[in-house]
Parts: structure tokens; sequence; C-alpha cells
């Protein structure tokens, strides 16, 4: 069942400035789709057009089958929000500001006081909820507004960049906390410029470019477009200057540092070359293969991208 | 429109007051400056007057003043407080409506109506021995008219604010006191230039302290005519004042709520 459809969206301030053009996608019951984008991309804006911050310029918003603009309230009782961006009111006190926004989705005391306590927990910033929420560090104010964005048992969560500077360790709690809230049913939009947090949590990924959408797959399919592979090599001086000798002999792309050459193929012609290396006499002592992601797929399309 | 989501936001800056030096010291310490400094300057002129009459009209149009202006202050500092904590976006992208905001807004300023009132009135009695309150029920419909003059000056200088942000906020503290010459409230407007005069006749703050003035001096006062006249233009400004908010805050959408940080 679709809870958001999105068709034919764009953002224009000028006639030179079209932030997000003309896009259209849609989000499943307990999916997670990740947004991916290069700074300018649109991301945020396609995000703030979808919770009623910004007024797109065309297209339309469906949420649970209603116009959005028409049932703003209503669509947006059943919508959590979270940006890293976002502060909350510095003078109170991390419960107080929790408390605020369960009083705007409607909860009476007992659920406010439960539910608040349930998120800080899992998020586990509970020892904070005395504090003031102005003498929070930035992971700590992520966490807070993550724990608001949950309040009302929201049917779908925005995120945007909900990750972003925080610590690694951190970082990945609040991963594994989206993951354990969609197991729960939630679904999930989320912008992130993390490749491995898209690949680890999406189920799937709009790239976007200029305002425009270059893909909309799952994250191993969009990994699966490139089609060359790394292939990396540690080995003595002399062997090393052979493999180069190969590389130029057999015009192959490879770049060395150190005792290591890596070459750049096909990654259906990794066996190939590990036989063709061996008739021409290279040995070496480790060996290492990457596979294509998500991080070299972005780059061959930005890329290809810049040069158009 | 819903009452709970109202309620929270009155909640929220009602929350903030008692851990916020600053907004409470706007509240308490200004007013409590200029009941001081014009209840003696009044004193200072009565000597000369041989009159009794002047320091009482000037603590009252002042404490009058003090409403006004602190209806004012509590919409577009309403509005700053969340622009300057980067809230607009956390708060607008919940089910809440700008009419909601502006609910709130009017019942929380009704609240800090009564407490300034009281407050200023304890200094008053305190300082100088004499009841405001002794005017008795024609302060009531008087009071209402400066805090509603405030809540439209409030809503005027918020919707510039809502606009263009942070970086016009100078403005918030400006645009309220640029009608304090002309209402009256610390001098007669007949000692104004005329055509001020005329301004001042189009403003309902002068009929709100033409009628102290008449009930402070007249043996049997009434100032209905006065009031009827300072409520038909209140309504107006107040109407046309949300109204060019409301206006701004959709104009403001179209750039985005997000960028409006300090």
């Amino acid at each position: 069942m679709q809870l958001l459809n999105v068709r034919n969206l764009t953002k224009q301030y000028s006639e030179n400035c079209i932030a997000v053009n003309n896009i259209s996608f849609s989000l499943e019951r307990g999916e997670v789709l990740g947004i991916l984008g290069s700074n300018g991309a649109g991301k945020t804006t396609t995000i703030h057009m979808l919770l009623d911050l910004l007024t797109p310029t065309s297209g339309t918003i469906t949420y649970f089958g209603k116009n959005f603009h028409k049932n703003r309230s209503e669509s947006l009782q059943k919508i959590g929000f979270a940006t890293t961006y976002a502060r909350l009111p510095g003078h109170m006190t991390v419960y107080e500001n929790l408390d605020i926004y369960g009083r705007l989705y409607g909860l009476n005391a007992h659920q406010r006081k439960t539910k608040i306590t349930e998120l800080l927990t899992m998020l586990e910033v509970i020892d904070l909820q005395n504090r003031q929420a102005g003498e929070l560090s930035a992971g700590e104010t992520t966490r807070v507004i993550l724990a608001k964005a949950f309040l009302a048992d929201p049917e779908i969560v925005l995120l945007d960049e909900p990750t972003a500077s925080l610590d690694i360790d951190i970082a990945q709690a609040i991963r594994e906390f989206i993951c354990h809230q969609r197991d729960k049913g939630v679904s999930f939009l989320l912008t992130s410029h993390n490749m491995h947090e898209m690949t680890q949590v999406c189920d799937r990924i709009i790239v976007m470019q200029n305002g425009t959408i270059l893909a909309d797959s799952t994250p191993q399919q969009l990994a699966g477009n490139v089609s060359h592979a790394f292939l990396q090599l540690v080995l003595d001086d002399q062997q090393l200057e052979a493999s180069i000798a190969y590389a130029e002999r057999t015009n192959t792309n490879y770049q060395t540092l150190g005792p290591t050459i890596t070459f750049e193929i096909d990654e259906h012609a990794v066996a190939q070359t590990l036989i063709n290396l061996a008739q021409n006499g290279i040995t070496y002592t480790q060996i290492s293969i990457k596979k294509p992601t998500l991080e070299d797929y972005f780059l061959s399309i930005t890329q290809k991208g810049k040069r158009l | 429109m819903k009452w709970h989501r109202i309620w929270a936001m009155v909640v929220r800056h009602l929350r903030q007051l008692p851990s916020d030096f600053n907004k409470l010291s706007s509240i308490v310490y200004w007013p409590f400056l200029d009941i001081v400094i014009f209840g003696f300057v009044g004193s200072w002129v009565d000597t000369f007057t041989m009159l009794d009459t002047t320091r009482l009209i000037l603590i009252t149009n002042v404490v009058l003043w003090q409403i006004v202006v602190r209806a004012d202050f509590g919409v577009s500092l309403n509005l700053l407080e969340e622009i300057w904590a980067h809230n607009i976006s956390n708060l607008f992208s919940t089910p809440l409506t700008i009419w909601e905001w502006i609910c709130a807004t009017f019942i929380e300023g009704i609240i800090m109506l009564l407490g300034i009132t009281a407050f200023c009135v304890a200094v008053v009695y305190g300082l100088y021995g004499y009841n405001i309150l002794s005017l008795g029920l024609w302060l009531v419909p008087i009071i209402f008219l400066m805090f509603l003059s405030g809540l439209s000056i409030g809503f005027f200088t918020s919707s510039l604010l809502i606009y263009w942000g942070a970086r016009i906020q100078t403005l918030a503290w400006m645009i309220g006191w640029i009608f304090a010459p002309v209402s009256g409230a610390y001098h007669p407007i007949t000692v104004l230039p005329e055509c001020l005069q005329t301004v001042a006749h189009w403003l309902p703050l002068y009929y709100a302290t033409e009628s102290i003035r008449i009930l402070l001096l007249d043996e049997n006062p009434n100032p209905t005519m006065l009031l009827l006249k300072g409520y038909s233009l209140i309504l107006v400004y107040l109407s046309l004042c949300i109204a060019l908010f409301v206006t701004m805050f959709n104009f403001s959408k179209r750039r985005g709520l997000h960028r409006l940080k300090d």
C-alpha cells in the first residue's frame, strides 16, 4: 500500500533556479526510501515540501490516499520529522520540550510520560531528560529530536541527514534504531550523504542531481550498474615493475601506492586477469578484490553529470 | 483548529518564562522603571501646577502603555524565540497551523496581561499609595483596548519577521515605540503639531488614554463614545494586521520556513 505518492513535484525559486524539477516517486508501507545526492541536489528541498515547510511551485503530494494540502494537519499527525539542522528551545529541559510536542500531537499526560521515557531510554539519552536543551551536544540534540519524531507513533518518518556530524558509534546506534522501527512497520524517507548508511538501512534509493531523479532502485541494483571492480595486489619491487608493465601492455587502468598496485577491471574479468598475471610470472603476497559499491555508482553518475 | 495544539503553544511559552531571565526582566524590570521615573516626574510637575492630577494621569497612562508594549513584545518575541531556537521547522512540521499559533498568542497575551496589570497596580500602590483600580469598571474596556492595540502592533511586526527573519529583529523593539508620542500616554496630544494630532485621531491608543484623562478629571465621566471609536478602529487594524501576518507567513513558505534561523 502506498503511504506517500509524489507526482511531478517542482520547486522553482526564480527563472534560473529550479531546486526540484518535476520529480515523482512513492513510498510503500514498511519501506525505507533513501534520497541520495550531493549538496544542492534537491534532497532537503523535497523533504521540506513534503512537510509543508516549503510551498511547491507545482505538483501533487498525496499521503494515505488524500491530498496533502487539503488535509495538512490530518496527514502531519501521522508523520514524524527529524533533522540535524534544527534545535530545540534551550531554556527548557529535554523532557519539557518533548512534552510540548506530545501535547501538539494530542497525547494525554500518561501517554506523554510513557512515550517520552520509552524513547529517551531506547535512544540512550534518558539521563538527559532534566537537562536544559541548550546544554546538549550536537549528538545528544540529534537523538532528542529523533525521539520527538517518534512521539506520536508515526506511520511515516522523514529524516533529513539523521546521522550527519555524529560519532560513529552514535550514528550506528541511530541506524539500528531506524531498522528496529522499520521492523515495527514504520516507513521512512531519509536523506544522507553516507553511502554505507544508505546501503545498510534503505530498501530503495532515489539518486538526485540538479533537482531531478537520476535513478530509483535498490542499493544492490544501483551498485550492480557499475561494471568495474578493483583488484589490489601487494608485491615486491621486481614484481611491481612487472605488473606495471603488464598493465601498460594490456591497456588496463591502474594505480600504485608503495608496494601495492590496484587494477580497475571489469568485474567479470577478475579470474582471467589473475590467470594472465600468473602466466606472466607475477606473484603477490596479498590480494583483495573490491566489488562495486553504491559509492562507486554514485561517483560514476555524478561525474558523468559533471562532464555533461 | 484543535484546542490541545493551541494550549500546547501557550504552555510552551509560559513554561519557558521562569528560566528565561531576558524575558522575565523585560516583563518586570522595564515597567517598574517606567512607573518609578514617570511617577516622580509627575510629582515634580505637580509642584509647579499646584495640582495633583499630572502624576495620576502619567502613572495610569504609563501602566496602560506597558500593556501595549508587553502585548506587542509578547507576539513578536514569541516568534523571535522560535527563530532563535531554530525551532520553526520543528513546530510547523507538526499538525500545528498558523491560526492555532495566533490563537495561542492571544491566550498567552491575556494571561500575561493579567499578570502585568496586577504587577503594575501593586507597584503603583506600593510606591505612591494610589489604587488604579479605583477608576472602576471603565478600566476593563480601556485596558482591553490597549491590549488589542499591542497585539495589532505585534502582528504587524511579526509579519515582517516571519518573512525577513532575525536580521530585522531590532524592529521588534522599535515599532511599538513609534506610537508612543502620538498615543497620548506620556502627554496630551494637544501639545503635538496639528499633523501629528490628526495621526493620533486615527489610533485607538489615543481614545484609551483620553478616556483615562476623562475618568480622572471629569466629575461625571462617560468615555463611551471615545471607546466606541477606539474599538471600531482596533477591530479594523487587528483584522488587517492578522491578515497581513498570515499572508506573509504564506509568502515565507514559498521561500521555505527552514531558512528562518538566527
